[in-house]
């Protein structure tokens, strides 16, 4: 197993594009796809309720309520972690316009923003800090899938391509 | 000098722990997995300790025949217990402590996908460890049953066993929710590039176990809730009395029972297959046949479990498939012995307390998977069925296999935990004791199960004397052995050598890779890319 583990690069978000704009993707690190986990979750479901079943015609009905608890348990369980597996916020500058799409559970919402009036602004220290892209009368929190080290960078980062 | 330099890392560290808490509250109220990992494996210490003492009060009954310590029923409240404390407090939690520490920093991930659950699901267990031991103060005292909690006896005991049952309900829920928290975490945080067949071979020894669990816990839950029925709902599920099936039961237990003993030794596969290549100094020979091989043996294991009812009456074609089953199991297993052995085939060797363990277990582990085969013959088991024989089988794969294992792990990785050394000469001097009193205890087992000596009773015939000597005597050196390791352990979270961030120079895995010694409170919160 030796030689696949890379340096890891201190930087956990990557602008793409060259000149003057740029485009920047931030996900949730997701390991399975929805169609994965959705086969990881039938097989052991239909295994265990199957189980229970066969113990049900036997007499023995008393394994399946057990069995269907936990079936249902690890629905909920998949859901909850499944839920805001495909959320993303995207950060665009093209154009001379500053696009911000975040993606949560199921709905897209896109923001617009000024370039030239925008800029990047940290909320709070430490444990909970946040940052948020404010132009005057608005705020939006961004880079709340990256790590508060990160968002300080990135806060440095999004106000210094700003300013060029 | 290095004790001002501790001092100041020390206080570090509990700055880094507080989160508001401190003292007792901060373990209470928990949520990191390291944390929690170490709750576990204390605890599973304690009740090993427990489960010790209960196994030299039922020696110490037996070193000479006639009764001379405790009565009959306490003697079967002794196996009973001891074997149900060992099972479900000492081994199980051990190993989910090995997840906790381990999964998380071998993925890439900064801690478990459900880490308040995780609190649970630990603090669980104390409350299922004190209703065991407060059933031995209930009229009638703990229940003499077995640990398998055959009817109908199980119908006829006092409320003690009522409490054994809501502690394994809540066992059970304990590891229904760890085993959803590891399967969850181990499929979708997985740092880029980790892909499954990247992993280290124990989270995948983990996932299939979760897998185990998650199929068979229910059908233990329901077991001893039918159990409960019987007893004071006026069901007849296995009641005869009332037109029910005592084999019935049988069934459903050995239903679980059969993949929880892979429960137990699965988990364990895994810490030697990160051992053994590590101090070869070799990458683990075949690894997706080790994959292949676990899963294998995890789908087989639900579908043997009659072997343990070859006298209870059942077709000959019964029978022989269980048997065919079973001995088929023998394949995937050997292919992982002979993997570990073509690790270390031309590897540059050392032997480190942990790597002794780990061979330890190679060479135990086969014994009792030889005499697991020799039971598994239907004409054979019909003569050793409820020997000491069968005694002496699971010991050597519980006790020399998963419990050896879990030595193993823990001088592994305890310079990860702590950042310190234990001693290496003491560590030697644990496993050798381990080793020649578990021989000692178990090995002659084998001689008094096939001259006929019943398990489960207090008292014998005067032939069997000499090896029950012997046996008793073992035991109590296995158990002072065990306080050594107690000290070892003590002497090196307290005042050990530095040990350095890659203390063993063959492993691997990211946690000896991509962490300091002691690993941080907080790892991987930027997750690692693995290529
Ligand atoms: C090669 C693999 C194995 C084979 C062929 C095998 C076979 C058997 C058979 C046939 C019995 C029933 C004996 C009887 O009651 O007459 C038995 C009992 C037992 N085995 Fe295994 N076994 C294997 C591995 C394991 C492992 C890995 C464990 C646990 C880690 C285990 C734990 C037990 C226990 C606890 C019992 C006794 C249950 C009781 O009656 O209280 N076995 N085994
Ligand atoms: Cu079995």
């Amino acid at each position: 197993m030796k030689g696949w583990i890379q340096e890891l690069p201190r930087q956990e978000f990557a602008f793409q594009g060259r000149g003057p704009g740029f485009s920047l993707l931030l996900k949730r690190n997701c390991s399975i796809s929805p169609a994965g986990l959705m086969w990881a979750y039938g097989a052991i479901a239909a295994v265990t309720l199957g189980v229970a079943a066969a113990f049900a015609v036997l007499g023995a009905w008393m394994v399946l309520p057990f069995a269907g608890i936990e079936v249902v348990a690890l629905g909920i369980a998949f859901a909850m972690n499944g839920r805001h597996a495909a959320d993303y916020e995207r950060i665009q500058l093209a154009g001379g316009r500053l696009l911000v799409e975040v993606c949560e559970s199921d709905s897209v919402r896109r923001h617009e923003f000024n370039p030239a009036r925008a800029s990047v602004m940290v909320a709070g220290a430490g444990h909970g800090m946040r940052i948020m892209l404010e132009s005057p009368g608005r705020s939006l929190e961004i880079g709340r899938h990256l790590h508060e080290r990160a968002r300080l960078e990135l806060a440095g980062e999004l106000n210094r391509r700003l300013r060029n | 000098m290095s004790a001002v330099l501790d001092d100041h890392g020390h206080d570090h560290g509990h700055d880094d722990h507080h989160h508001g808490y401190s003292g007792i509250m901060r373990w209470i109220t928990t949520t990191n997995h390291k944390d929690i990992g170490t709750l576990y494996l204390w605890f599973s210490f304690t009740m090993f300790m427990v489960g010790g003492v209960m196994a030299l009060v039922i020696r110490a009954e037996l070193f000479t025949p006639g009764l001379q310590i405790v009565n009959p029923d306490f003697f079967n409240q002794m196996t009973t217990m001891h074997g149900l404390i060992m099972v479900f407090g000492a081994i199980m939690p051990a190993f989910v402590g090995f997840a906790n520490w381990l999964i998380p920093m071998q993925i890439g991930a900064p801690d478990m996908a459900f880490a308040r659950m995780n609190n649970w699901s630990f603090w669980l267990l104390p409350f299922a460890g004190a209703l065991l031991i407060i059933s031995f103060f209930m009229p009638g005292g703990a229940p003499g049953v077995g640990w398998t909690m055959y009817a109908p006896l199980t119908v006829q005991m006092g409320i003690g066993m009522d409490f054994t049952i809501f502690a394994i309900h809540i066992l059970g829920m304990s590891s229904i929710m760890g085993s959803i928290n590891i399967v969850t975490t181990v499929l979708n945080m997985r740092a880029p590039g980790m892909t499954l067949m990247k992993m280290p071979l124990f989270c995948w020894t983990w996932l299939i176990t979760a897998y185990l669990l998650i199929a068979s816990m229910p059908v233990l839950a329901g077991a001893v809730t039918m159990t409960l029925t019987d007893r004071h709902f006026g069901t007849s599920f296995f009641n005869a009395a009332g037109g029910g099936d005592p084999v019935l039961y049988q069934h459903i237990f050995w239903f679980f029972g059969h993949p929880e003993v892979y429960i137990i030794i699965l988990p364990a596969f895994g810490v030697i297959s990160q051992i053994i290549p590590a101090f070869s100094r070799k990458p683990l020979f075949g690894y997706a046949s080790m994959v292949y091989a676990t899963a294998s043996i995890a789908i087989l294991s639900f579908i043997v479990w009659a072997h343990h009812m070859y006298t209870v009456g059942m077709p000959v074609t019964g029978q022989l498939f269980f048997m065919y089953a079973t001995t088929l199991i023998a394949v995937p297993t050997a292919a992982k012995m002979f993997n570990w052995l073509a690790t270390m085939w031309r590897g540059s060797l050392t032997f480190e307390t942990p790597m002794l363990f780990a061979l330890g277990f190679l060479f135990l582990f086969a014994i009792g998977g030889f005499s697991g085969l020799v039971l598994a013959l239907a004409a054979v088991d019909i003569q050793l069925q409820d020997t000491y024989y069968v005694v002496a089988h699971f010991h050597y794969v519980m006790v020399a296999g998963a419990l050896f294992t879990a030595f193993a792990g823990i001088y592994f990785w305890l310079p990860k935990w702590t950042g310190r050394m234990y001693n290496e000469t003491l560590g030697k001097v644990h496993f050798w004791l381990s080793m020649i009193f578990f021989n000692m205890i178990f090995f002659v087992q084998h001689f008094l199960g096939l001259a006929g000596m019943p398990r489960r009773i207090p008292d014998y015939p005067l032939q069997f004397e000499t090896w029950n000597k012997i046996s008793s005597i073992g035991a109590f050196g296995f158990g002072l052995s065990q306080l050594l390791f107690l000290y070892i352990v003590v002497k090196a979270i307290t005042s050990g050598e530095k040990a350095a961030d890659k203390q063993w120079e063959g492993a691997d895995s990211l946690e000896w890779t991509h962490l300091p010694s002691p690993a941080p409170y907080h790892s991987f919160e930027t997750p690692p890319v693995v290529k």
